[in-house]
Parts: C-alpha cells; sequence; structure tokens
C-alpha cells in the first residue's frame, strides 16, 4: 500500500506544476495478484491492441508479441527490434484469442490492459490471475489521461525516464488542444467522423471513438442521449445535420463521398472538406483508441487550421514518429503516411 | 392447368377482394406516411413542389430534391421490394417443405450471404463488392445444399433438403463467427455486426437498379407457377399421379425464391422475422391457398417493412438496425394475431 501512496502522492505533486492540474489527479490503474518490483518486470503481455500500442511506445523491449495482426505497411514504422514480434492473440474474456496455455508458455511478469473497463473485464481478469497466478493491470484509458497512464505505468512497469519523456510531450500537446479548444468555443467546428464502407457507420459523441474530435472542442453531430457507442446513422440524417468536415480513415469512403450522386448535397462534400486521416502505423483519429491518437490530434489540429500542407505538420509528425514509435526515420516513408490525406475538389 | 378448389375461390371472391382492396390502401398509405416524415424537415408544401418539379422534368435544385428521390424514394422502394420478396419467398418456402416454421433462409441463403459480405468487410473491399459476395455467397450456398440433397436419393427429397440446409447452414455460421473473432475489434466488427442486423439506410438508386429486376426475376415464376405450388404440399408420389413432375417445379421455386432473397439481403444485410411472420399472418387472412396467398403476403411484407423502416429511421437521432425492429414489432403482433385466431 505503501508504495501506492506514494505513486499517488507523487503523481499529484506532478500534476499541481502542469497546465492539466484540473484534470482529478487519481490513480488510473488497477491491479490483480502481487506485481513483481518495477525493476524486476521484463516480459509484458499487451491484453488488447491499445495496450500493446502503448506498452510498444513505452517499453517496446518488454512487450511479448501483437495481440494484432500487422500489415507490411504498418510494421514498415515499427522499429526492427518489434517488427519480428509474434502475433501472439488477444485476452477479451470470452473474445479471447490466446489460449491460457500459451499464455503460460509465453510466462509473461504481467499482463497490462488499457480502455475503459466494466465490471465484466475487471472479474475477467481477476479470474484469469486466479488462475494463472500472472498479475493484470488495468489503465484507464482516456486520451485527455495519456500523461497519468504514461507516468503511472512507467513507475510500475521500471520504465520513469522513458515515461517521463513521453508524458511531457504528451502533456504539451493535449494543451495546445486545450488552448485549441478554448478559441473555438464560441464557434464549434462541426464534424461527421465516418467509418466503415458505406459511411454510414460512426462512433457517437462521447465514445471513445471520437475522443479527438471532442478533445479538440469540436462538435461531434452524432449525438444520442443515452448511448456512445458506435452508431448507424442515414444520408438523410446527415443531410439535417449538415457538418463542416466529413472525416474518415477509409480511402474507400472518400471514393463514394465524392463520387456517389446522393453525397453531393452535403456542403462539406461540395466544398471539398472530405478528409482521410492516415491509419499508419496504427489509426490516427481511432482504431485501435490508443496514445496512437495523439497523432490525430495533430493532424485534426493542422486540418481545422488550413495547414495540413505545410511542413510545420510534416515536423511534428516526424517528431512524433522518431519519439514515440522509434521509427526508422526516412521522411520517403513519413511522407507515404501522409499520403492519404488528401483534400478533395 | 389444373386448378384445384377453385369452387372455394369463387365463393369467397368478395372476401377476397375486399382484404386486397384494404392491403393497397394500406400501401399506399405507408407509402405517403414514409414520404412525409424523417429526419430532413420538409414541409408538406415542399415535398410537393419538389415532386411536381421533377415530374414535369425541372428538378429542383439542393438538398429537398436529394432528400426526397435520392433518399427517401429509393429507401421506400427498397422496403417494398424487399418486404415483399421476402414474404413471397417464405410463403413459396412453408408451403413447399410443409412447415410453418420455415423461413427464406432455410436453404443456407443469408448464412451464405451473411459469410460473402463479412469475407469482403474482413478484407476491406469496397461497398459494391461487399454487395456482389453477399449476393454470390448466397446463389453459392443454396446450391450446394441443393447438390448435397441430390446426392441423397432414398429419403424424401424434401426433408433431405431441410436437413442439408441445417447443416450448411451450422457450417457457413462457423466460418461467420470464425471471421467475427480474427476481425480487428475496433473497426470491422462493429460493420460486421450491423451487417448481420440489416438494415435500409445505405439504400441508394444504384442498389435498386441491380437488385429490382433480379427479385421481379424471380418473382414472375412464383406468379406464373402459383398454382402448381399448391401441389408442392402433396408427397412426391400423389403428385406423380397427377402428372406433375415436383423436382423441376421444386427447382424452379427454389431458384426463384434464392434470387429473391438473395438479391435483397446482398444490400440489406440480413432481416429476419419478415419471411416466417408474414405469410402466417396472410394465410389467417385469406387461406392457404397459394393463388391468392402470393399477392396477399406481397403486399403485407411491403407494407410491413415499409412501415418498420420508417420507425427505424425515426425512433432516435440514429438508425436502428432493422433485423432488431421487425423481430420487435412483428413478433408482439404475430402473437396477438395467433390468440386471436384461436378464439373464434
Amino acid at each position: 500500500m505503501k508504495r501506492r501512496e506514494l505513486l499517488q502522492g507523487l503523481v499529484a505533486g506532478a500534476f499541481l506544476l502542469t497546465p492539466l492540474a484540473r484534470v482529478v489527479a487519481k490513480t488510473l490503474l488497477e491491479h490483480n495478484g502481487t506485481l513483481p518490483a518495477p525493476a524486476a518486470i521484463e516480459r509484458v503481455f499487451a491484453a488488447g491492441p491499445p495496450a500493446a500500442v502503448f506498452l510498444y511506445v513505452l517499453v517496446p523491449e518488454k512487450l511479448l508479441g501483437w495481440p494484432m495482426h500487422l500489415a507490411p505497411a504498418n510494421l514498415a514504422f515499427i522499429h526492427p527490434e518489434q517488427q519480428h514480434l509474434p502475433f501472439v492473440g488477444r485476452l477479451a474474456g470470452r473474445g479471447s484469442t490466446v489460449s491460457l496455455e500459451s499464455l503460460l508458455l509465453l510466462a509473461p511478469d504481467v499482463i497490462v490492459d488499457l480502455g475503459n473497463a466494466g465490471a465484466t473485464q475487471r472479474s475477467a481478469a481477476q479470474r484469469l490471475t486466479q488462475q494463472t497466478g500472472i498479475a493484470t493491470v488495468q489503465i484507464e484509458g482516456l486520451l485527455a489521461h495519456t500523461p497519468q497512464q504514461l507516468r503511472q505505468a512507467g513507475a510500475l512497469l521500471g520504465a520513469r525516464q522513458r515515461a517521463e519523456e513521453l508524458a511531457l510531450y504528451s502533456e504539451q500537446l493535449l494543451a495546445r488542444a486545450l488552448r485549441f479548444a478554448d478559441k473555438h468555443a464560441q464557434k464549434p467546428p462541426k464534424l461527421y467522423f465516418a467509418r466503415s464502407y458505406d459511411g454510414l457507420e460512426t462512433g457517437l459523441a462521447g465514445s471513445i471513438h471520437s475522443e479527438v474530435l471532442e478533445l479538440l472542442g469540436c462538435e461531434n453531430v452524432a449525438k444520442q442521449s443515452g448511448h456512445t457507442g458506435i452508431g448507424q446513422v442515414s444520408l438523410e440524417q446527415l443531410l439535417n445535420w449538415q457538418p463542416d468536415y466529413l472525416l474518415t480513415q477509409d480511402p474507400e469512403f472518400v471514393e463514394l463521398a465524392t463520387t456517389a450522386s446522393a453525397w453531393q448535397s452535403l456542403s462539406a462534400v461540395q466544398t471539398g472538406r472530405v478528409y482521410c486521416a492516415p491509419k499508419l502505423p496504427f489509426g490516427w483519429l481511432d482504431g485501435p483508441p490508443g496514445v496512437n491518437r495523439l497523432l490525430g490530434v495533430l493532424w485534426l489540429m493542422a486540418l481545422l487550421e488550413g495547414r495540413l500542407d505545410g511542413p510545420q505538420l510534416k515536423q511534428e509528425v516526424a517528431e512524433f514518429f522518431s519519439l514515440f514509435y522509434r521509427s526508422p526515420n526516412s521522411s520517403a516513408r513519413l511522407l507515404s503516411a501522409l499520403e492519404p490525406t488528401q483534400v478533395l475538389d | 392447368m389444373p386448378q384445384p378448389a377453385s369452387i372455394d375461390v369463387n365463393r369467397s371472391l368478395p372476401a377476397y377482394v375486399k382484404v386486397m382492396l384494404m392491403l393497397v390502401a394500406a400501401l399506399l398509405a405507408a407509402i405517403v406516411l414514409s414520404l412525409l416524415i424523417g429526419k430532413f424537415p420538409l414541409s408538406l408544401a415542399e415535398l410537393w413542389q419538389v415532386l411536381v418539379a421533377r415530374i414535369s422534368g425541372e428538378p429542383l435544385q439542393g438538398s429537398a430534391d436529394t432528400v426526397i428521390w435520392q433518399l427517401r424514394l429509393p429507401r421506400i422502394l427498397a422496403a417494398i421490394l424487399v418486404g415483399a420478396s421476402l414474404a413471397v419467398a417464405g410463403a413459396a418456402y412453408q408451403g413447399m417443405f410443409r412447415n410453418p416454421l420455415v423461413s427464406p433462409d432455410i436453404l443456407g441463403v443469408s448464412a451464405g450471404a451473411g459469410l460473402g459480405a463479412i469475407c469482403a468487410i474482413f478484407f476491406n473491399l469496397p461497398m459494391l463488392l461487399v454487395q456482389l459476395f453477399a449476393f454470390v455467397g448466397g446463389l453459392f450456398a443454396v446450391a450446394a445444399v441443393y447438390a448435397l440433397a441430390s446426392l441423397v436419393r432414398r429419403h424424401d427429397p424434401v426433408l433431405v433438403l431441410v436437413l442439408a440446409g441445417i447443416a450448411l447452414g451450422a457450417l457457413l455460421g462457423a466460418g461467420i463467427s470464425l471471421l467475427k473473432i480474427l476481425a480487428d475489434p475496433y473497426t470491422q466488427l462493429p460493420t460486421i455486426t450491423f451487417w448481420l442486423l440489416g438494415g435500409l439506410h445505405s439504400v441508394s438508386l444504384a442498389d435498386l437498379a441491380y437488385s429490382a429486376p433480379l427479385m421481379l426475376l424471380g418473382l414472375t415464376p412464383l406468379v406464373l407457377l402459383r398454382w402448381r405450388i399448391n401441389l408442392l404440399s402433396l408427397s412426391d408420389d400423389e403428385a406423380a399421379a397427377l402428372g406433375v413432375n415436383l423436382t423441376r417445379t421444386r427447382l424452379l421455386l427454389i431458384i426463384a425464391a434464392t434470387l429473391m432473397t438473395a438479391s435483397a439481403v446482398s444490400f440489406t444485410g440480413i432481416i429476419g422475422w419478415v419471411g416466417l411472420v408474414i405469410p402466417h399472418v396472410a394465410r389467417l387472412l385469406v387461406g392457404p391457398h397459394f393463388s391468392r396467398l402470393l399477392p396477399v403476403a406481397l403486399l403485407l411484407g411491403a407494407t410491413f417493412l415499409l412501415l418498420t423502416d420508417t420507425l427505424a429511421r425515426n425512433i432516435a437521432s440514429i438508425e436502428l438496425p432493422l433485423g432488431i425492429l421487425t423481430a420487435l414489432v412483428g413478433a408482439p403482433f404475430f402473437i396477438y394475431l395467433l390468440a386471436r385466431g384461436g378464439r373464434t
């Protein structure tokens, strides 16, 4: 208990000095089982894709494998040492694709999950620890809490220095996002974030899928009181909402929105405000909902400020790729990551 | 052509005509209602202007014209076509399989279409290919079931068809589940789930342009053979005694029903309940004679799906999957009808 209190104290102290002090300083970690000492943790299993991205940026050398399949296009931006990590499957209660026996074979010191866990997931994690004896750590996964997540997890996994470096960067970026939101508070841009092949699926306002939009103070047009998951909408509803911008991560949708005649009545399509966010090595706006979305914050801010093609964004992206992803830094590759970002007319 | 029970038919003709007239009126009323309400607010006057302008050959520019002609009307037409197709296919199958629990997907068309569509979603293919994969998957599944069933000769052919359909359906269902497990849980899985729940929210004129002819093509043999389909409820021996080759009629009916269902499912996803419940309601209204059951089921299915879809697009600020609403609306209505029918 003592270490935990100390940790909390440290975290709280750090916050009072930052512009993010308004975020309640609380522990974002929950764990089951006995955690090894931070220095003794060498093997970490990522329960799902958000945790994998988180661990890859924080403790890459301790990551045991990827819970998702990564295509060569994604792997091109991953550090060579983690490019060859095996696909190990994910742990998600009944939806798990890794068997407990292969989990034991991998012999992780700790299992880490990131996301907003409900009672079902918590009890599944408890049971997992009881069954296997491996400690599990659940990190609350809001994008706005990224600095705290990094610091707290860094302390736990023996990577304080790396965590601090990443947390400082995130803090600055989030503070910029808040300033951006304040500046546009009078008249926030209205956005629609299209998903799926028909573009009529969307992360509703308040869901983890539209955090980037809301962090920047934008108005997510798709609202449904009492429901914050993914929903379906109709084109008629979109015509009624008339968003200022259409965002997507799916180039197929851009093709559809710019060619299908029914979409041409949307003012965002008429004015060429259909934008496809890059999704390499991980989705910039969403998918998975992890720290990868910090890139989406940079990208969306540049988009709304009309400097998507400017040198500033390219430089910021290059900085992020080298700091977070430790990407083999070649500008040609970065350009290809930015390529789907096209303004349509 | 033999016309069994033709005396019966003539005797209750006025009642039948009355039912038909009421159903046509109900469908027309549903169309008007559906045109009038939607998420994009349009006044009656605007609606009228838009309709008149387009008919007189000088379409208005602007959102109102798009909402009516590109969104609401295609969606209304799609609801009518899909509802009619599923109900008619269900009515034909229930007669042919002599089983009231049979729905149009008994021979695996939905499972096949589902696996096809989900494969396309899994490999991030564009919309057109999702629809094509679904259509082809549906046709393949039924063809496989039919081929499988014709290999077995010693049993009742209808029973063998049903069993083969169930077996292949389970196999395809396993494939669907496997892809769901492998799909990206943050991007693909929701899309797959929505596809499996069905919906008309993305219908466009282009979808209708390919599916409407296919559905009508499937409907034609059913209309032409409406008398002969009654004979399918006889056993093969009894029918042979009447000089009718049931195997060929059955095959034709399966092709027709599959064509209708597969082309509907290809752009709507799986919509349950219509093909199961509507034939029963139709039978309660006009009896089991297929020449009467067909038009009644057709109109009922069209009206039911149109009203349900109107509900689906107006009940909340997001769309509710149609598959959920058809069950929510259809099941209580069905229970009510059963209870009422039981008393009289």
